[in-house]
């Protein structure tokens, strides 16, 4: 893929790369990556999917590295990936933590920020910071070895934070996290992404990589069979999802018989069903009420907030300032973003969907718009709207009822 | 039991800068008060006669009769006798010595002041009165008091280790990749259990030394004992630890995948390589020290003990210096430069007299035997060689008829310009050496006169003599006779012959103090574990722990017996290849190529031999330490640059190919 962007913005440049592992007798074994070719751009949240086996931690390690290309070319910020001066800009969450045993955690940190030649001060603020960030503060001193698994992954990402890198690369970041861990790595892979990091991950948990990613290859066999944005590769253009409140079954009825009508019966209303609440959701709620109880806990706790020199001196004003010039910004954005917000109606005018419902209840305020969502034309013919509201004997259109939505 | 809040209480003020300052004072004050206390109660109970002194025989007057000696033959007499006085007033400085308090005094000091800047002094007070407290129950015992004094000594020397591990942390504390993973390296040490371990080990083997010495023993060979044990069987020690620990601490980050999280930091392959080693080598430093600073002072403390025939410290009941004290303070607590005395060989000195004496020898050799072929070279070479060992075999021997033997010992000079007594030392074999036995030489000693000593056969002998037997030339002249004067004044040839071993005769001079030489010693050994501790880490920049672990073992096992396998080769070496399989001859040549390579390679190393010479009492020259040292260094970069060179060109993600 041929990018537009200048040179100085490329972060990571892959270029035809190969890696075949071959066995003691140098006959080939494995050819874990087969011609790879893809572009990071700076300020981009880049995501590297594929099945186990597919390549990605061996594209990783390449790009670290910690592994030679057998074929192909591999520039970091320019520079080889073995120099070490570039290593400077980089933090890395392995797929596993691998820490030192006999450390605690504040233990940790330090040494880790020792190596990027942070002075005492700096080193110590920013363990305290995210020490707190990742909610181990009060289980600082034990040493790792001592900890679950989501508690080594914390402190994992705490260390490739120390640093303050301009490029962070996670490797499975989610993984032994509980929600309420997972939840906090997202958000604070979206802030950092809205800060102008640029952010590798690589994960399995679709889930979890769709909500943060802009851009994302998809590998299997060592090869790359997809690249694009979350917009381009996952928007199904053959189906369209309407949200409203509650209605009943004449009503919904009356529509599916309008889409008919309108579309010379090749389309219907294919499902009407009730949104679930997220899991998630839910068990964050849960654990709030318990927070907001204040029960009791020996594990990690759930964490501050990002941690004062990721999020930058300037506090909030500076992360306005970004979101701001992020959005003047033509390079793309998290979808994130816009999934924080309600969506925003697509297809028939919000006013339609507002028509049709007003009569039945009143309007409530969730049922808006977003305000900032911009007013389209109605395209929809008024008086098909009042032969819905007053049907003269007209039958209610079928609809499935199973609860599912589309 | 102790409270937390008692112990967080004690912290919070072993913390405090208050604390520090007074504690501080207190402590100089109370050292430097307990030193001069020490000198005011014993310095009065140190007996300050001199009855070893020689006098002289009033009898001598230069009156001016007939071999009435002149004047100037007193006056020389007398600056002779005196400075032979002198040598023997050292031999007895050590009964007035407070020098080995004062290190004493002063080495706890500064650990204290160490342990109360660092924050710890409480704690370890409590650990110290704590093994107090269980120690002194059973020292009320007979039976269990050697316990309570392994208790004591083991705390002392645990939190002399801590001080000392702590202060390397603090001087390691500095930020950069290098000291940070040094300082990670010493975390390792004290936190693992193979270390901790081996770090028990080598401090309890400290402590239960003095309970291996038999109090029945001369003080020489407890003294003897302590210095081959303490420095040399900890050495031992400390560089297995430096071996395993080294290859350890690299080959287990890279099976454990900890390395990729360091080296994906901004840190050099060198930088990683030299942290390692830093640490490695400051924990050495600190065993080293703490095992050092031990035994010199265990060693102090046995030379104020009563030697063998002494009824206290440094005193005789005829006021004489007793042989076990004349010993222990010339030849092991002492910094001998050894002379021994090695035959001319002939094939060198007078090769034509020696050719002629081969064709003598084979003449009679062909005349007795007709099937000897005197023009055959290798029957020749055999010849020679026989006939030189019997030519150095008749050397050493002193037949049992009239005559004297002469022996030339070169090199003295250094002894003769700086006044320095000189030790002569001999052994003589006779018969099977039967321990009942003694028997009776005469010596006459060039410049010095004619003695008649009584000797046990095979057992070392010494005598000290003054520094004028050492003619201008550097050079002494002893002549050996294998008889003695009877009563009736005649000569009494013993009925057997006698000979000098190999390494039966000798001479030294002290240049310098044991204390010094016992300082370069450990420098010595330190320098040895620096080169070792390198050897691991770049055994395990490319093998596995068990491979690299074997390969660096095996290095250091060469390493120590390369002086070993040169000896063995001359041996090992000498077989007649027109005799031998040529399988057998293929085989030893191998050998040979290999074992040479080895002993090459490590000469250097293995021939400083501090410990041997710790032992023995004998010199390491500043010149022999600066040269072995620099060698060694030069190896240890050597090595270091093809550790980093090969971590370097790694791929990390990949351990023992997979």
């Amino acid at each position: 893929m041929v990018s537009e962007v200048t040179p100085s913005q490329r972060v990571v440049v892959c270029q035809q790369v190969t890696r075949i592992f071959r066995d003691f007798w140098m006959r080939p074994r494995a050819r874990a990556v087969e011609n790879l070719t893809f572009e990071i751009n700076r300020g981009e949240v880049f995501g590297l999917l594929g099945p186990n086996g597919s390549g990605k931690s061996t594209t990783i390690k390449m790009i670290l590295g910690l592994l030679r290309p057998t074929r192909g070319r591999i520039a970091l910020f320019g520079k080889q990936p073995t120099d070490v001066a570039v290593k400077k800009r980089i933090g890395y969450l392995p797929e596993e933590s691998y820490l030192y045993p006999f450390l605690n955690a504040r233990e940790t940190l330090d040494y880790y920020g020792k190596l990027f030649n942070l002075d005492p001060k700096t080193r110590a603020r920013r363990t305290d910071e995210l020490l707190d960030m990742v909610g181990l503060a009060g289980a600082q001193h034990r040493p790792v070895r001592e900890y679950s698994k989501g508690m080594q992954r914390r402190i994992g990402l705490a260390q490739a934070l120390i640093n303050d890198p301009e490029f962070l690369i996670l490797d499975e970041p989610t993984t032994g996290l509980d929600p309420i861990g997972t939840r906090q790595v997202k958000d604070l892979i979206i802030e950092l992404g809205r800060r102008g990091k640029t952010i590798l991950l690589s994960s399995h948990l679709l889930a979890d990589v769709e909500d943060c990613v802009s851009r994302m290859i998809i590998l299997y066999g060592g090869q790359k069979r997809e690249e694009g944005t979350c917009e381009t590769l996952l928007e199904r253009r053959e189906r369209v999802t309407i949200e409203s409140e509650p209605l009943d079954d004449a009503l919904i009825a009356e529509i599916d018989k309008l889409i008919r009508e309108r579309t010379n019966g090749t389309r219907s209303i294919l499902s009407v069903a009730k949104p679930r609440q997220k899991l998630e959701e839910l068990f964050l709620a849960i654990v709030e009420r318990a927070r907001a109880q204040q029960v009791s806990t020996s594990g990690a706790t759930a964490g501050g907030e990002t941690a004062a020199f990721l999020r930058g001196d300037q506090g909030a004003a500076l992360i306005d300032q970004l979101v701001r010039a992020s959005q003047a910004d033509p390079t793309p954005q998290t979808p994130v973003v816009a999934a924080q917000a309600p969506p925003a109606p697509t297809g028939p005018d919000a006013s339609v969907i507002d028509t049709l419902v007003k009569p039945e209840a009143p309007a409530a305020p969730k049922a808006q718009a977003a305000p900032s969502a911009p007013a389209s034309k109605p395209d929809v013919d008024s008086s098909v709207i009042d032969s819905l509201l007053t049907p003269p004997g007209g039958q209610p259109g079928s609809a499935r009822k199973d609860g599912s939505t589309t | 039991m102790i409270s937390a809040t008692f112990l967080t209480r004690c912290d919070i003020v072993q913390k405090s800068r208050l604390y520090k300052l007074i504690a501080s004072a207190i402590l100089i004050v109370a050292a430097v008060a307990g030193y001069f206390t020490y000198w005011a109660l014993t310095k009065d109970s140190i007996d300050t006669s001199t009855p070893w002194r020689l006098e002289m025989n009033p009898d001598l007057k230069a009156d001016g009769t007939p071999n009435a000696p002149t004047q100037e033959d007193l006056s020389n007499a007398r600056s002779e006798l005196e400075r032979f006085n002198r040598s023997l007033d050292r031999i007895m400085s050590g009964r007035a010595d407070y020098t080995s308090v004062a290190v004493a005094i002063g080495s706890a000091l500064l650990l204290s002041l160490a342990a109360i800047w660092l924050g710890i002094s409480l704690s370890l007070l409590m650990l110290l009165l704590g093994a107090g407290l269980v120690s002194a129950p059973l020292a009320a015992f007979e039976s269990t008091r050697d316990w309570s004094r392994l208790i004591v000594a083991l705390a002392v020397l645990g939190s002399s280790f801590t001080v000392l591990m702590r202060l390397l942390n603090l001087a390691l504390s500095s930020p950069g990749p290098v000291m940070a993973i040094a300082r990670n390296v010493l975390a390792e040490a004290t936190r693992l259990r193979l270390s901790v371990m081996f770090i028990v080990l080598i401090l309890f083997a400290l402590a239960t030394l003095p309970f291996l010495l038999d109090a029945e023993r001369p003080l020489r060979y407890r003294v003897q004992m302590v210095l081959q044990y303490g420095t040399g069987g900890i050495f031992w020690g400390v560089a297995l630890l430096v071996v395993l620990f080294s290859v350890a601490s690299v080959a287990t980050e890279q099976r454990g995948r900890v390395i990729w999280q360091t080296m994906t930091k901004p840190v050099a392959a060198w930088q990683y390589i030299l942290g390692k080693w830093i640490g490695v080598v400051s924990l050495a430093a600190a065993l080293l020290a703490v095992s050092g600073a031990g035994v010199f002072l265990f060693v102090e403390y046995l030379r104020s003990q009563p030697a063998q025939g002494e009824v206290g410290p440094f005193k005789t009941s005829d006021g004489s210096i007793s042989p076990d004290r004349q010993w222990l303070e010339t030849q092991i607590l002492a910094s001998r430069v050894l002379i021994p005395n090695t035959p001319q060989d002939l094939r060198v000195n007078d090769p034509a007299r020696f050719a002629q004496a081969v064709e003598s020898y084979m003449r009679d050799l062909a005349a007795a035997n007709s099937a000897f072929n005197p023009n055959d070279p290798a029957t020749r070479m055999e010849v020679e060689e026989s006939l030189a060992k019997a030519l150095e075999q008749q050397y050493r021997t002193l037949d049992s008829a009239p005559g004297m033997t002469e022996y030339v010992f070169e090199g003295l000079g250094p002894a003769r310009d700086a006044d320095l007594p000189i030790i002569f030392r001999y052994r003589l074999d006779v018969g099977s050496n039967r321990p009942d036995l003694t028997y009776k030489f005469t010596l006459l000693i060039q410049n010095y006169g004619m003695r008649v000593v009584e000797v046990p056969p095979g057992q070392y002998m010494t005598l000290a003599l003054p520094s004028l037997v050492v003619d201008p030339e550097g050079k002494v002249r002893i002549r050996f006779a294998n008889a003695f004067p009877a009563d009736d004044g005649q000569y009494m040839i013993n009925a057997e012959a006698a000979s000098f071993p190999k390494d039966g005769l000798s001479m030294s001079f002290s240049l310098g103090s044991w204390r010094l030489n016992f300082a370069r010693v450990i420098f010595v050994l330190w320098i040895k574990l620096a080169f070792l501790a390198m050897v691991g880490i770049f055994a395990a920049t490319f093998l596995s722990f068990a491979v690299a672990s074997m390969t660096a073992l095996g290095v250091f096992a060469a390493a120590e017996s390369a002086v070993f396998i040169r000896n063995a080769l001359e041996v090992f070496s000498e077989y007649d290849p027109s005799k031998t399989e040529n399988v057998v001859v293929l085989w030893r040549w191998v050998v040979v190529t290999i074992a040479r390579s080895v002993s090459s390679i490590f000469q250097v190393y293995a021939e400083l031999e501090p410990t041997e010479k710790l032992v023995e009492g004998l010199h390491l020259a500043w010149g022999s330490v600066t040269m072995g040292s620099a060698a060694i260094a030069l190896a240890t970069v050597i090595t270091f640059v093809l550790a980093s060179e090969i971590f370097r060109r790694r791929e990390l993600a990949m351990y023992s190919g997979s």
